[in-house]
């Protein structure tokens, strides 16, 4: 029936307060729907870019979560360090091929600041095995020298010989700076997707360097200079946590039983995909009350478009007769009703889809800082056009009601409206 | 008359049966040398009270007659390594479920190495599986404690 | 040998119909129209004549007797068949409110033409494309006003409005017209110019004119006039 979709969309276009609702009310639903399903899958896929080839991470004994959320993902603090000597030990344990040693607790700018070695430049992989790349500059020379992650270079617009200062804890705005020992910018790297962006990389001696003069927090005395740096020896005494790769993957239980059997410090050691999961299943029962909660608003669209619909149905009776008389089949009218709700059903998704990139837009450098989600603006995966297709499904659906009220109504009343 | 079609349907049974019938299945036991099965046997009960991880067997003795097996092995899937989509590349097989969180490990001669030929979507860490394929012995150095059996050519099925 | 007559374009034979549960409304033994007939049939209200009206578009089917249109059983047809044929064959006016108000003058006038490709086809005969179809004829029912044809429906004057309906009804020529209490809401002046327009084009089309009403004053103006009290043997018995 190829007068149809003509007739459809000029019945709306008549309505077009009420339809224009209808849509707003499904887009707006749509859009929360889709939005739970990215933050969904893109928050699991980010996290799980963020971690390869570490065969063991090794911190003060603790939950595995806890464990690798502060390590990994630079989430929450670690309550207690871990000492020097003990990594050492381990480091040199046989069987195990490299580590990645990690001091925590600086920011700078709301960005945390990883005390590291030259081991994170040189084994640390992301995103299934891809090393991390300089988008300029090179590894730390000096002393004083960061290496920045893109997004903190991007954001605060850094360049290499760029000063910055570091400041003690992890808030946003501190009154506790190091700003006696300023640091410069040696390298920024390339994009890697991960909590490697949002990171300011410094050697573990800066990091003691910049703490030898306080204690507890807060400033005493004056700060060193430089050739007293340059004279002490700057080994720390105590690290965060350590990155481990061992030289035989398959020994991983044997090692990890080891490190946390041992009684000469307290230590957790945990498998990284394993700790994930565990934290995926934490988070399970919550992502499904958001999906559920996102579905519900959708049906709600959809029922008040049934209910917008409906309620035109008594006015539209003379139409009907006036279509009837002129040939139109009550099977057509089924089909004009039809395809009605499917018009705003479709337009609804697809206002739904456009907001919900623009929600992204607008919430995805928020959401970066604040939590550590990369949601990347883009067209919808394939799940969700799943969804979306669900929706259109079910608007169809909802549409048949008032379709095949019209049909019955108008096979009994023919040309005739009974007031 | 009838007697022919009693035998094709008894052939078409069979031919159904034999392109449905499971792959054996290996029992984690068969995969202890003798010795270490019955030192197993022999052992006093793991003692959960007291501090520190309870330690377990190092076991890592392997059975010969084992090498290029094809069976099925039920036990929980222990991920190591992801791809970039976050599908499931590379795991250990283990026969009891906590293994990796709060119970000792299993001694190395009751892990299986398993890396997969495709990345599969992300099992779940506290549900067994059925992993069919052929079991290979793996030389390690025994004093690092590694697992001894590998198996390739895996595939992965939910335990019903 | 005498000529055979050409058959009628609408018979009607021992028509019966009741609504569900309510007692018998229609019993017609025998009603004929022939092609190019104008008829003036007495209908009031309540004497079912919108009932009848229906069963001769083929919008109701009665199950007991014979509705013969343009020569086919409507009964006998399935229910799309007979909606097609009516687009074929029947246009009709309404009382009021005739015309779908989200569609502009010319759409509305064009309507059977979409549901009829018979319809269109005569229709594109005289004329080169189907609006000009429509404009002519609009101008022939007086339509033609600079401007009119911009105007939203809702905003033509019943008047006007009715006689876009009428052009609907006549578009494509068919060879019925049903007209169902045209006139009723329209003063007495544009009473008169509706019935000449509307006699006017029929003749033209050789189209045959039903005309259902209550209002006596109309009927000298037509050549044959029947009585649907009369007729209808429900009414005499009831």
């Amino acid at each position: 029936m190829n007068a149809l979709p003509g007739l459809a969309w000029r019945s709306l276009a008549n309505r077009r307060y009420s339809a224009g609702l209808s849509v707003l009310t499904i887009a707006i639903s749509v859009m929360l729907l889709l939005g739970v399903e990215r933050l969904r899958h893109e928050a699991r896929a980010g996290f799980l870019r963020s971690v390869s080839g570490v065969d063991l991470i090794v911190g003060a004994r603790a939950h595995p979560v806890q464990l690798l959320l502060y390590s990994v993902f630079h989430l929450g603090e670690a309550t207690q360090n871990v000492s020097w000597a003990s990594y050492r030990a381990i480091a040199a344990a046989p069987g195990v091929a490299w580590t990645i040693p990690l001091a925590l607790g600086d920011s700078h700018r709301g960005y945390r600041v990883v005390g590291t070695s030259d081991d994170y430049f040189e084994h640390l992989r992301v995103a299934g095995g891809q090393p991390l790349r300089f988008a300029a500059g090179t590894r730390f020379a000096e002393l004083h020298d960061a290496v920045l992650g893109a997004e903190v270079a991007a954001n605060l617009g850094y360049e290499l010989g760029d000063p910055l200062v570091l400041a003690h804890g992890a808030a946003a705005v501190n009154l506790h700076a190091h700003d006696e020992q300023p640091f410069r910018v040696a390298g920024i790297l390339a994009r890697t997707g991960t909590p490697v962006d949002r990171a300011v990389h410094v050697s573990l001696g800066a990091i003691e360097a910049i703490h030898r003069n306080w204690r507890f927090g807060t400033r005493i005395g004056p700060a060193p200079t430089r050739a007293e740096l340059a004279r002490v020896d700057l080994t720390p005494r105590a690290i965060t946590a350590f990155h481990v790769g061992l030289k035989d993957r398959a020994a991983s239980f044997a090692v990890q039983g080891r490190i946390n059997a041992q009684r000469e410090e307290p230590l957790s050691a945990i498998m990284p995909a394993v700790a994930l999961q565990q934290l995926w299943g934490l988070l399970a029962n919550v992502e499904r009350a958001l999906l559920a909660t996102a579905a519900c608003t959708v049906l709600a669209g959809l029922l008040g478009m049934l209910t917008a619909v409906l309620a035109t149905l008594n006015e539209r009776r003379r139409e009907m007769a006036i279509l009837r008389s002129v040939g139109a089949s009550a099977r057509t009218i089924f089909a004009l009703l039809l395809a009605e709700a499917a018009l705003l059903t479709a337009a609804g998704v697809a206002c739904g889809v456009v907001l919900c990139q623009l929600l992204l837009a607008l919430a995805a450098p928020w959401l970066g800082s604040r939590y550590g989600l990369i949601l990347p603006v883009g067209l919808p995966t394939p799940g969700e056009w799943r969804l979306v297709a669900l929706v259109l499904g079910a608007g169809i659906a909802v549409g048949v009601l008032p379709a095949l009220l019209a049909y019955r109504r108008s096979l009994a009343e023919g040309m005739s409206v009974r007031t | 008359m009838t007697a022919c079609l009693r035998l094709l349907f008894f052939l078409f049974v069979l031919g159904t049966s034999a392109v449905a019938a499971e792959p054996a299945e290996i029992d984690w036991l068969k995969l202890l040398p003798p010795a270490d099965l019955k030192a197993m046997q022999d052992a006093p009960p793991v003692d959960h009270n007291g501090p520190g991880a309870p330690t377990g067997f190092q076991f890592s003795g392997t059975v010969p007659e084992m090498d290029g097996q094809t069976g099925r092995i039920a036990g929980y899937i222990v991920p190591i390594e992801t791809d970039a989509e976050g599908k499931l590349s590379e795991f250990f097989l283990v026969p009891y479920f906590g293994a990796c969180i709060h119970l000792p490990a299993p001694p190395p001669n009751q892990i299986v190495h398993v890396a997969l030929p495709e990345p599969i979507a992300m099992t779940d860490i506290y549900a067994p599986y059925w992993v069919a394929g052929t079991v290979k012995i793996q030389r390690h150095n025994d004093e690092l404690g590694a697992s001894a059996y590998a198996m390739t050519a895996a595939t992965v099925a939910r335990w019903e | 040998m005498p000529a055979e007559s050409p058959p009628p374009l609408l018979r009607i034979t021992d028509l019966r119909f009741a609504w569900p549960g309510q007692p018998e409304l229609l019993a017609i033994p025998r009603f004929e129209l022939q092609p190019g007939e104008q008829v003036f049939l007495y209908g009031p209200s309540g004497s079912g004549k919108s009932t009848l009206l229906n069963l001769v578009a083929g919008t109701l089917v009665a199950r007991h007797g014979r509705v013969e249109l343009a020569g086919r059983d409507l009964a006998a047809m399935a229910a799309t068949a007979r909606d097609g044929w009516r687009a074929d064959h029947v246009g009709i006016v309404f009382q009021q409110f005739n015309l779908l108000p989200f569609l502009p003058m010319i759409d509305n006038v064009l309507l059977p033409c979409r549901f009829s490709a018979r319809r269109r086809e005569r229709a594109l005969r005289r004329d080169p494309a189907l609006a000009d179809a429509a404009r002519r004829l609009l101008a022939q029912l007086g339509l033609d006003q600079p401007g009119l044809l911009q105007r939203p429906v809702g905003e033509l004057s019943v008047g006007q409005q009715q006689r876009v309906a009428a052009a609907r009804a006549l578009i494509g020529a068919p060879e019925l017209v049903v007209a169902d209490e045209p006139t009723s809401a329209l003063d007495a002046d544009a009473r008169d110019d509706f019935l000449r327009l509307l006699f006017a084009e029929c003749a033209a089309a050789g189209a045959a004119l039903l005309y259902v009403s209550h209002d006596l004053s109309l009927r000298p103006r037509f050549s044959r006039s029947a009585d649907l009290v009369a007729l209808n043997r429900a009414m005499a018995a009831a």
